[in-house]
């Protein structure tokens, strides 16, 4: 088996796309443009293993779902993290397109003394769109703003609004798609 | 420098932190050798910090911003200045830097001072980053106890210096209790301190380090900015972080978040004000500091804000 490259420069890379979450996070539902796109591994895109290598190494637990056997190789290689089964203590929850949403209440939520102890969903999705979808408003919206995310799983609004209804417990998420992210944290309030 | 990436196509988003096309330094080519403008010294990974604690702070960092005022742990590092000199503020500098920023260093308002210069040349030399003392010309300003008077604009980030992270420390000496007192958002204690400022002196008599309230959950310590500063935290277009490095916390205040001193009813929030205005630019609306200018008693009150006084005046040149 060949093994995919990673980042073409390791610490400019991660520092670029780093600020770009950072960025993405502070103003949620804005797409950003992510600004390296490395070699992926297959079932994995070039946007999503930016991320994971810009996040994971060998502090992190890394949650994949069945059957991407090779960016698990990827990933123990080139970030040296935990690959676990158990998505419930995953750091990490990484959801390609079209696949089996999780029970997002499942996932690690962190404790009311340590709620930064959570899980951060990396989830591809198919598009954005600011004409339609759901409105956001709280940290990071001068005002309300809305964005349409296209290629969601049908529950997975219900399951993450159950996931993030006890603040300051909860789940963060980055939905990429094509060369964009966008960044949602678990206090924008949303109208569904 | 080459650079194998396959960049897509982008589209009219926001670009960040882009990377720079050419540039002083490559560790893996020849290009390291090239003639840097600035003065560097790349026996250090970029930034200083190696690159897991790097990673160690950004998801620090990440949460920070998802739990606004929660104070996120983490292993702070030994860093080539002691505690007290705003190691917390330079490891989040350090973590967040790129080719691209232009850094500005303020301390107490300040550009040129110990502090302020040491840290300015500390980033240029690991990252050969552009360094300004603009407010407007920055993206990243690392700051020990002011903001700056010029507004600040979207997309900077600021970075405190933050000696006591813990609002709670000096009225609840455990970790363990205060974590559960913001746990159950059990803040009563910090009102009767305040009181006891009304029972003592008639007033709060906090003036700075005044605690806030972050986006109505999280009780946080704003740093030791005056209770001047406190109102440009609130819905601030700016990315606000900080940085407590012999505590080992860090915590943010994402832009566009409520940010509420407390106070009373009865008792509002206040800011310093002057009867005397800036004596260098005539400000009447900027923060002042005494100066004492010899041994019989005279004096002069003047921008602590070095940068806006300094624009001031050559504006009214």
């Amino acid at each position: 088996m060949m093994l995919t490259a990673a980042f073409a420069q390791p610490v400019d890379d991660a520092q670029a796309t780093f600020r770009t979450l950072l960025s993405a996070l502070s103003e949620p539902l804005l797409p950003r443009a992510l600004p390296v796109f490395p070699d992926a591994p297959a079932g994995v895109s070039p946007a999503a293993a930016a991320l994971l290598l810009t996040l994971a190494d060998a502090d992190t637990a890394v949650w994949l779902p069945d059957g991407l056997a090779d960016a698990a190789a990827w990933l123990r290689f080139h970030a040296g993290c935990v690959l676990v089964s158990d998505i419930a203590v995953a750091d990490f929850v990484y959801l390609p397109q079209r696949s089996a949403l999780p029970d997002l209440p499942t996932l690690k939520r962190g404790s009311a003394d340590y709620p930064d102890r959570s899980a951060t969903l990396i989830v591809d999705v198919a598009g954005f769109d600011r004409a339609a979808g759901v409105t956001g408003s709280g940290p990071g919206f001068a005002a309300p703003r809305r964005l349409g995310i296209q290629g969601l799983a049908g529950d997975f609004w219900p399951q993450w609004t159950r996931a993030n209804c006890a603040f300051p417990l909860g789940i963060d998420a980055f939905f990429v798609a094509r060369d964009a992210v966008v960044g949602l944290p678990r206090t924008t309030r949303l109208e569904l | 420098m080459k650079h194998s990436t396959s960049c897509k196509p982008q589209t009219g988003l926001h670009r960040e932190g882009g990377r720079a096309a050419t540039g002083p330094y490559s560790p893996y080519g020849e290009e390291a050798h090239s003639d840097a403008d600035k003065a560097s010294n790349w026996r250090y990974n970029f930034g200083y910090l190696d690159e897991n604690t790097k990673r160690m702070l950004r998801r620090g960092l990440l949460k920070a911003v998802a739990i606004p005022g929660y104070q996120v742990p983490f292993g702070s590092r030994e860093m080539p200045l002691p505690y007290g000199w705003g190691t917390g503020g330079i490891q989040l500098t350090a973590s967040l830097i790129g080719r691209q920023d232009v850094l500005k260093v303020i301390d107490q308002g300040a550009d040129d001072t110990t502090n302020a210069v040491n840290i300015r040349r500390f980033f240029g030399r690991v990252c050969g980053v552009d360094t300004t003392e603009k407010s407007a010309d920055a993206t990243l300003i690392q700051t020990r106890h002011r903001i700056p008077e010029t507004p600040l604009k979207a997309g900077q980030i600021v970075v405190f210096q933050v000696p006591e992270p813990e609002p709670l420390r000096l009225l609840e000496a455990s970790e363990v209790e205060t974590r559960k007192l913001h746990a159950h958002q059990e803040y009563g204690l910090m009102h009767v301190k305040l009181y006891e400022d009304i029972a003592r002196f008639g007033h709060i008599a906090t003036s700075y380090d005044y605690p806030v309230r972050v986006n109505g959950r999280y009780l946080a310590s704003p740093s030791p900015i005056p209770k001047f500063d406190n109102p440009k935290l609130h819905q601030s277009p700016a990315l606000l972080l900080f940085g407590a490095g012999r505590e080992k916390r860090l915590y943010a205040i994402p832009p566009y978040t409520d940010v509420d001193s407390l106070a009373f009813d009865d008792h509002p929030f206040e800011i310093q004000a002057w009867d005397t205005s800036c004596a260098l630019c005539g400000s009447h609306d900027s923060y002042l500091d005494e100066i004492v200018t010899d041994d019989a008693g005279s004096r002069m009150f003047v921008c602590s804000d070095t940068d806006y006084c300094t624009s001031r005046r050559e504006d009214a040149r």
